[in-house]
């Protein structure tokens, strides 16, 4: 699934969006547990034990990371450092998901 | 002072005691044959300091747990005022970096494609960053390596003896390369004695040669519930169970609540997790590792 998001991000992005693009993915594709990715209209969404980890919307040259079940915190994202400080969220986030504190 | 004169009636006497004396018949003490081991240039603490030993520990596992066995054992070590540097070989996320509290783009330099260095971490930890292109930094790993008291390295379930080959030069390059040196690594006496024989200018060594897994490591830790690993050789395995309702193992680690950071060893030093790596971490410098019978009770 996720060589199909990486194919949907190389169509739907900008080429001076790819570098942040591959950090974000190759950094969700790491994830161990692996998340579930869909594709859809609002973008990719990644998953991890039905808690959505982040969404990822692309406008061209600028994509959108969207981290945590209530897509509280987005990062607009043109260059690869804030890449790196959205995809150190979504490894905080997928770690939560794994490991959720007993109700 | 007293002369034998090896007639086996007593000592003669030189510092002025004309009082006859016989010979101790009893066990003798360590400073009474010191002098089988140690010259009379360096004294013992001196000679035993100079070696440095070091503890190589594989943590072979996966996801959290076995990047949180890694963190919590580096920060013990750590707080027991050992020189450590993590090795992580293990491309998977989270990463022992990230435990430790690198920033991103030092635990992301897999991903970033950086070129190797060392990463400071919490409590002076060394982390090795992108130890998978050793090609470009060999030297500089090599030397963290070489000062470090205590190398851990990460590795996965699936093939860690392929990934360690990687890293063996630097590895190899501090260990006994000689059958006297690997004595003198399991011999505190004779590791002093070494010390004191070993000529003051070594020649240069060529370089090591990787073909034992048991010569890079000392003990590997296998974290999770999950079949044995069987391809680090005859490096001795010690299964880590992690929570509660698995099966017996050298030792277990509780069932909690990871922080989303940093390890619990370093946030909260009394939790029952940080007491047992505490106890793993004093097992694994005592040597227990390496018994086959030794057992650590968390």
């Amino acid at each position: 699934v996720l060589d199909a998001v990486r194919e949907w991000f190389a169509d739907a992005a900008d080429p001076s969006a790819a570098p942040a693009l591959a950090v974000l993915v190759d950094g969700i594709s790491a994830l161990d547990p692996a998340p579930a990715a869909t594709v859809g209209a609002f973008g990719a969404r990644f998953d991890h034990a039905a808690e959505t980890l982040c969404e990822v919307s692309i406008f061209g040259s600028l994509f959108i990371v969207r981290v945590g079940p209530q897509h509280a915190v987005e990062y607009r994202v043109r260059d690869v450092a804030t890449a790196l400080e959205a995809l150190d969220h979504v490894v905080r986030q997928h770690l939560r998901a794994a490991h959720p504190a007993p109700s | 002072v007293v002369v034998f004169d090896g007639t086996g009636d007593g000592g003669v006497s030189v510092d002025g005691d004309s009082r006859p004396r016989t010979p101790r018949v009893g066990s003798r003490r360590l400073r009474d044959i010191s002098h089988l081991y140690l010259s009379s240039r360096q004294p013992a603490a001196a000679a035993a300091s100079s070696a440095r030993r070091t503890l190589r520990v594989a943590v072979v596992g996966r996801g959290l747990a076995s990047a949180e066995t890694v963190a919590s054992l580096a920060v013990q070590w750590a707080r027991l005022g050992r020189r450590v540097v993590v090795v992580d070989l293990d491309p998977a996320l989270p990463n022992a970096g990230f435990r430790l509290g690198l920033e991103p783009n030092a635990y992301l330099g897999a991903i970033l494609g950086t070129a190797p260095c060392v990463e400071r971490a919490a409590l002076g930890v060394r982390v090795l960053v992108t130890p998978q292109r050793l090609d470009t930094g060999a030297e500089l790993v090599a030397a963290a390596v070489a000062q470090a008291d205590v190398v851990v390295v990460r590795l996965p379930e699936r093939e860690p003896q392929a990934l360690l080959q990687r890293v063996c030069a630097a590895l190899a390059s501090s260990a006994a390369a000689t059958t006297m040196e690997r004595a003198a690594a399991r011999s505190p006496m004779f590791e002093a004695w070494m010390a004191t024989a070993r000529r003051p200018v070594r020649p240069p060594r060529p370089a090591a040669v990787c073909e034992r897994v048991e010569d890079l490591l000392d003990v590997a830790v296998q974290v999770g519930n999950g079949a044995p690993a069987d391809a680090l050789g005859g490096v001795p395995l010690r299964p880590l169970a992690w929570g509660a309702g698995s099966p017996p193992a050298w030792a277990r680690v509780p069932d909690h609540v990871p922080p989303p950071r940093l390890p619990l060893a370093l946030l909260d030093p009394e939790h029952a997790v940080a007491r047992v790596f505490e106890g793993l971490a004093q097992a694994l410098l005592a040597g227990l590792g390496r018994r086959p019978g030794g057992e650590a009770r968390a």
